[in-house]
């Protein structure tokens, strides 16, 4: 599956939580052997990254003089208000924080970081 | 009467001279499907230059004195003016890629002379006595041929344009060539996918690769900690140390490469131990780019067998040619399973890779063609035959053997070209065998939703702006259902009406694709009689059953 937006995080919110709208379709859940859901877990973006990251591709790491980035891969829809809680992430913050990006953003600003950047592989 | 007493005529002569073949009278579309060309028919109309040609200077006008078209069916360029140029209009699609090939009869050894720069994009090609071939993406639907340096001629003959694509050839005589889209590769999207392989600890003296890069500078391959290879600015880096390496691209020796699909070739005469294999990465850099059917072996390569690679997909790994033996093939990842996080090695060698992210782009058509080949799709993917164990995929699987036909798995499709022999067509027949099992499906469409014929969802034939039809089954039996029982049968459509069509595709329409084989499709302008129509059921009946 392609996912169909990036988003540049800071450290901080990649170690919080994922907002209440994202957990529908990426909170960790646990089920019984009937495959009946028990329990919605926490989620973090970094265990959403290790999750996901078959289906979307690898969360790239860099940083910015002393501040670590991480960017991820994600399918939102503005119809379920994941795409405007990712971008609530971002308000008041100057970028690269909590970005919103295409796919020709993310490579652009991966590249121009590039000398520390490396993948997290789970 | 007296048309009564021709057509009598016609007919009889038609049976007659047709016996125990495929009716040919009226026949304007005869897709066989026995093979699949590299590339297509001859584009480019008199390309000798004959005398006085129409097709390369305007005939209201006079060739200047620095153009002259020679008896010997050739022509000549010379230096009397600055910058000629001849040639031919609306011959040339943008962004498709094209093979050239022509004959220097006798230039100054100036590479300068000619230049295809406003048509393909070539700045220079080679302009020495004898015969070359280029290849490369036309930016312009006129080809130009063009002398643009002072004080040296050039005399050219036997220019022939080609269409590199993979197509199913027109056994009448139209050459309506089916282009064919049933390729699938595996996307990269440069920010963080990738397959890795992790060690697979093979020997490589050869690697072969289908790419279609996003930009001309990408990662493509990462082989061990000092090894890779990439384009950058369009030249094909090898990294590393490879000893008298050789590169081909699209079966020409060359390290330029563009950002259309290419096949790529390259070798060394030293092993390279391959021991951290991963696809669009290499470092902590990503790749923009498709790949498919990348093949490693532990033997080098020549020349003959890189146009063998090119020119005949696959059957290098079949030992169908080439100099290479089976057993020197180390790893083959086809990337043609469609879905799923496994990229599965069909060499034997058990190295199958992890899928990070990367989607399959179906429909390629400058591919090895799934639609021709072999295949299972067993939990919805589609995998080739294992070269080592003909008849079964890499999991062990039966495949379903193509029977000489077009085997389409619902995500591909073949495009005729538009032509005046089909649009004419206004009470013509459309016939065809068809081996389904699957109940829903669409057999030839056109432009829009509304064009289709042979169209069925678990039910009867449907035709949307086809013409009044009429259908039988395995001969001139009157029939208004397919069958689905996954056996050969032969059905015939008349009373087609093709005129108001501007595509036409097979198995392209959303949500009826063709998951089956089709096979001897024939379209004619006129409609057969109950003989006729069982005279081609019964002659093509003894290879469909």
């Amino acid at each position: 599956m392609q996912g169909n937006i990036f988003i540049c995080l800071n450290r901080a919110t990649y170690k919080g939580l994922i907002p209440t709208e994202l957990e529908g379709k990426y909170s960790r859940k646990v089920y019984d052997e009937e495959g009946a859901l028990i329990e919605t877990l926490d989620t973090t973006f970094e265990q959403l990254g290790a999750d996901n990251r078959i289906k979307f591709g690898n969360v790239i790491e860099f940083k910015i003089g002393a501040k670590k980035y991480f960017v991820l891969e994600l399918d939102c829809s503005w119809l379920d208000g994941s795409v405007s809680a990712l971008l609530g992430l971002g308000s008041n913050m100057n970028y690269p924080n909590n970005c919103l990006m295409t796919n020709k953003e993310a490579m652009e600003l991966i590249k121009d970081n590039q000398d520390e950047s490396t993948s997290i592989i789970h | 009467m007296i048309n009564v007493i021709q057509n009598t005529i016609g007919a009889l002569a038609r049976r007659a001279s047709t016996a125990a073949s495929i009716i040919t009278q009226n026949l304007q579309l005869w897709l066989g499907f026995t093979k699949a060309d590299v590339l297509g028919a001859e584009l480019v109309e008199n390309g000798d230059f004959s005398l006085g040609s129409d097709d390369w200077w305007n005939p209201a006008l006079t060739p200047p004195n620095s153009v002259v078209f020679n008896a010997n069916n050739s022509v000549t360029l010379t230096s009397v003016d600055s910058n000629v140029y001849i040639r031919q209009s609306n011959v040339l699609d943008i962004d498709t890629t094209y093979s050239i090939t022509y004959t220097i009869d006798s230039a100054s050894a100036d590479i300068n002379v000619l230049k295809l720069v406003s048509s393909l994009g070539i700045a220079v090609i080679p302009t020495s006595n004898g015969t070359h071939t280029v290849v490369g993406t036309a930016i312009s639907t006129t080809l130009y041929i063009e002398r643009t340096s002072n004080g040296v001629n050039a005399t050219i003959s036997n220019i022939s344009i080609k269409e590199v694509s993979q197509f199913a050839p027109d056994k009448s005589t139209n050459t309506n060539n089916a282009k064919l889209f049933t390729g699938k590769a595996l996307g990269f999207d440069g920010v963080n996918d990738l397959v890795d392989l992790s060690n697979p600890n093979i020997n490589l003296k050869s690697i072969c690769f289908w790419v279609n890069l996003d930009t001309t500078s990408e990662q493509i391959f990462n082989l061990t900690s000092t090894h890779n290879i990439t384009a950058s600015s369009g030249v094909i880096t090898l990294v590393g140390t490879w000893s008298n390496s050789n590169i081909y691209v699209d079966g020409v020796a060359t390290t330029s490469i563009g950002t259309t699909p290419k096949r790529v070739v390259i070798t060394t005469d030293t092993n390279i131990l391959v021991n951290d294999l991963e696809f669009a990465k290499i470092g902590s850099d990503y790749g923009a780019l498709s790949l498919a059917d990348v093949q490693i072996y532990d033997a080098e390569l020549s020349l003959p067998d890189a146009l063998i690679d090119y020119n005949n997909p696959n059957d290098l790994v079949f030992n169908k040619g080439g100099s290479v033996a089976l057993a020197n093939l180390v790893g083959y990842w086809a990337l043609s399973e469609g879905s799923g996080s496994i990229a599965y090695d069909s060499s034997g060698g058990g190295n199958n890779g992890t899928i990070t992210g990367a989607t399959y782009d179906d429909k390629q058509p400058t591919i090895p063609q799934l639609g021709m080949m072999d295949w299972s799709n067993t939990s919805g993917k589609t995998l080739i035959e294992a070269p080592n164990n003909v008849g079964y995929d890499i999991l062990g699987n039966a495949l379903r053997l193509r029977e000489g036909g077009f085997n389409l798995d619902g995500s591909g499709y073949g495009s005729i070209a538009s032509d005046a022999t089909l649009t004419a067509i206004t009470t013509g027949t459309i016939q065809f065998w068809l081996k389904t099992s699957t109940t829903k499906f669409s057999v030839l469409n056109g432009q829009t939703s509304s064009e289709f014929i042979g169209q069925t969802d678990s039910g009867v034939w449907t035709d949307g702006n086809a013409g009044t039809i009429t259908a039988y089954k395995d001969g001139s039996t009157a029939n208004t259902s397919p069958v689905y029982d996954g056996d050969w049968h032969f059905y015939t459509f008349t009373g087609v009406n093709l005129s108001t069509w501007t595509s036409f595709l097979i198995s392209n329409l959303t949500a009826f694709e063709l998951d089956c084989i089709i096979d001897e499709l024939l379209i004619y302008s006129d409609v057969l009689t109950a003989t006729e129509i069982d005279n081609n059921f019964n002659v093509s009946s003894a290879t469909h059953s």
